[in-house]
């Protein structure tokens, strides 16, 4: 009898006790998709963190190249040395594997960190815009506006040329064109819950503006802010990838899977397999996050009964 | 509803003009600019030197102010004229060093007649330059020299291409107007008789098909799969269109072009006569015959692969939205009524609830506009497909600035009218709305 009371009372206390995140992660997780999506974005990244300690070659030096093609196949086995390349190498005879190790260095951090810009800008502003409203408001809108009414893509390409490509051309080009949407998300949420009573209640008890904002505007607005900027991180990604495609982004000897791809695309013909690689990264990281997105959005949305 | 229209009109207006300025003021930060190549090369004594860089610098207008040169853009003259004597020299030194690198007969043909005909040109424009008494008054050099005073973008005079098709007018070029040289390739581009060849004409049919394709699938599977929520067929939509919607237009396009344009051209040679291929690039099979722009078959040919591949990620965001604003509406109480009037399920489903559904949809096609624009950069640069998308593309990597100067302004009206279009359409579609 002892025993059964004890435990009933263990588990009253753990039902009790079960913290946001722990009730957020059991919703999360019956997105199965959107877990493995979270095990390929880890171990993608763990592999290109830890791309230093295991790429069998250096990925900016052509280490094969038999004078006649300069690109492998898959497998490929240098007669001369014993060098093998399991993804082949690529039209100057880099090693792929190595190449694209290292280029989820750079596109996966151009992602993360322009996301994570704009989360911090797009917040500010947001939060600035929707709680002062009036004329500071209007100003501030009547920016975003004007930047989101720039056409994107080709407006990118003209912006990396002026300021010459490279990465930190690509951050600050994308984050500059990521923020608007992001602010316009928070001023909107912000403006919802600004009139509410319990915001009247604490300016009532004597808290400052700035407290208000930061204690209690915004994390009652930090679901949809989350929601945005995981499905930023994969907009970003795609956005680094194609400019770099095309030749504007990141730019030789450094690699990115964009500039990858532009690169195998010259050997096409001859060895087509080889797009395979970097394509298929670009196109699984950016369906894990789109996935994982998907299911914050269920996971963080408290009028949802899952 | 006119007010608001009006209004809207005016900030478009001024979203141009911020857009431009803030476009030419950013070019004219890149260091070198249009004159890099020229500051890159390799000079005998340093007098050679900056004897070219001040042709070039005067060629391109860059010793004046940047306000000055921006308000010349916008409405005076333009320094690649034929009565610049720089210009001229410029032109006839650049075609005399290509001479000697060039092996294409084409080319070569081609240089000879600047070559030949440029001296004459050159020494009456110096002539008439000699007589000209301030020669660093910029405006007044121009007017001197004779040198049409017809306007910048604001009178229709877009300027003329710099290095893409050099002196080729941009609008030429973009309304595929006149005969010119094409730069990248050398090629010489016959004048053509056929209005279809127009690189803005050819963006336009490929843009307008992959809308129209779109919504011809997008449609039926966001009703159906709205309709059968969570049967195994919307599991398998919904799929599918997370995986349209991750997937790299680059990569897409790059598969289907190795697969049915390479892979499948190979079986076919290899005795698999009855498998069709799809040609891997171009506007039509033979560029410098201009029957075939005209050839619709040919043309539809060209098209099918840029056309899938534009058309995937709206395809599958388009479905998405319109399930999720179905089961929006497929939940209210009117359309319960409708059940309960004991109403066909035809009738209830596409004249209750898709028509509420379709609200939104509409703002988002028409902002789809200028997404599908930018996408059309990639699609065409992929498939080699001659529209705007080509266009811009070879411009931002020559450092054409009046060919990306117009191109980037087209986009940019593209956008603000579609913004425009976007609420229009809605108020049509949603009696609740009003603009005041």
């Amino acid at each position: 009898m002892a025993v059964a009371t004890t435990l009933d009372r263990e588990q009253i206390a753990s039902a009790k006790e079960e913290s946001q995140r722990s009730v957020i992660w059991r919703r999360f997780r019956k997105h199965k998709l959107a877990v493995v999506g979270l095990g390929i974005i880890g171990t993608l990244t763990l592999l290109s963190l830890t791309a230093q300690l295991w790429t069998p070659y250096d990925p900016t030096v052509p280490g094969f190249n038999s004078g006649v093609q300069a690109f492998a196949n898959p497998g490929y086995s240098n007669p001369s040395n014993g060098d093998i390349y399991i993804m082949g190498t690529d039209n100057i005879g880099r090693d792929v594997l190595s190449r694209l190790a290292y280029g989820g260095q750079i596109s996966l951090s151009v992602g993360l960190l322009c996301t994570l810009l704009v989360a911090i800008i797009g917040t500010i502003v947001g939060a600035i815009s929707g709680f002062f409203g009036g004329f500071v408001d209007t100003v501030l809108m009547r920016i975003v506006d004007l930047v989101l009414s720039l056409p994107f893509l080709p407006m990118l390409l003209a912006l990396s040329i002026v300021l010459g490509p490279g990465y930190w051309t690509i951050v600050i080009i994308l984050t500059a064109f990521g923020w608007p949407g992001t602010s316009r998300l928070v001023r909107g949420s912000v403006l919802s819950l600004r009139n509410l009573d319990f915001v009247e209640a604490t300016r009532a008890l004597g808290a400052s503006n700035t407290r208000i904002i930061t204690r209690h505007l915004l994390p009652n607005s930090l679901a949809p802010i989350i929601v945005d900027a995981t499905l930023n991180v994969g907009g970003f990604i795609v956005a680094e990838s194609s400019v770099s495609f095309l030749g504007f982004g990141i730019s030789e000897p450094a690699s990115s899977w964009g500039n990858i791809l532009a690169g195998l695309e010259d050997v096409a013909r001859q060895a087509p397999l080889q797009l395979i690689w970097p394509g298929l990264l670009i196109f699984l990281t950016v369906l894990s996050i789109n996935f994982i997105g998907d299911a914050l959005r269920d996971a963080l949305d408290p009028r949802l009964k899952l | 509803m006119t007010t608001y229209l009006i209004r809207r009109s005016l900030q478009g207006v001024l979203v141009l003009i911020f857009t431009s300025a803030l476009i030419y003021g950013l070019l004219n930060l890149t260091p070198g600019g249009p004159i890099g190549d020229v500051l890159q090369k390799p000079y005998r004594t340093t007098a050679e030197r900056n004897a070219a860089v001040r042709a070039a610098t005067i060629r391109y207008g860059l010793d004046k102010d940047i306000v000055t040169r921006y308000l010349f853009w916008l409405y005076n003259w333009d320094p690649t004229d034929n009565n610049n004597p720089v210009y001229l020299q410029n032109t006839y030194d650049a075609a005399v060093q290509e001479m000697t690198g060039t092996t294409d007969p084409a080319r070569k043909g081609s240089l000879q007649n600047i070559i030949s005909t440029y001296p004459p040109l050159i020494a009456s424009a110096n002539k008439a330059l000699a007589t000209c008494s301030n020669l660093f008054d910029f405006s007044s050099l121009g007017s001197c020299l004779g040198i049409p005073r017809n306007g910048g973008i604001i009178t229709g005079n877009w300027g003329t291409s710099w290095k893409v098709a050099t002196g080729t007018p941009v609008l030429n070029l973009i309304f595929g107007r006149g005969a010119y040289t094409d730069n990248s390739s050398g090629v010489a581009v016959p004048h053509p008789s056929e209005r279809w060849r127009s690189p803005l004409a050819n963006t336009l049919v490929l843009m307008s098909l992959s809308v129209l394709i779109s919504l011809l699938i997008a449609f039926p599977i966001g009703v159906y799969s709205a309709v059968k929520q969570y049967s195994a067929t919307d599991y398998a939509l919904t799929l599918f269109s997370f995986f349209g919607i991750s997937m790299p237009t680059f990569w897409f396009g790059l598969i289907l072009y190795l697969l049915l344009g390479i892979q499948f051209k190979t079986w076919h040679d290899q005795g698999a006569s009855w498998l069709p291929y799809l040609p891997t690039g171009g506007v039509v099979d033979d560029v410098s015959s201009t029957a075939q722009y005209s050839d619709i078959g040919i043309r539809i040919r060209h098209l099918i692969m840029p056309v899938v591949v534009l058309s995937l990620s709206s395809v599958a965001g388009w479905s998405r939205f319109l399930r999720a604003s179905m089961l929006e509406v497929l939940r209210q109480d009117y359309v319960r009524t409708a059940w309960a009037k004991g109403l066909k399920q035809r009738t209830v489903i596409l004249k209750h609830a898709l028509r509420n559904a379709l609200i939104p949809q509409v703002t988002l096609i028409a902002l789809a506009i200028p997404v599908l624009f930018g996408g059309a950069i990639i699609t065409e640069r992929i498939f080699n497909y001659g529209g705007m998308g080509t266009l811009y593309f070879n411009a931002v990597g020559q450092n054409d600035w009046p060919l990306m100067m117009s191109i980037l302004i087209i986009s940019s009206f593209l956008v603000v009218i579609s913004n425009i279009i976007a609420d229009i359409a809605y108020a049509i579609v949603d009696p609740r709305i009003r603009y005041s």
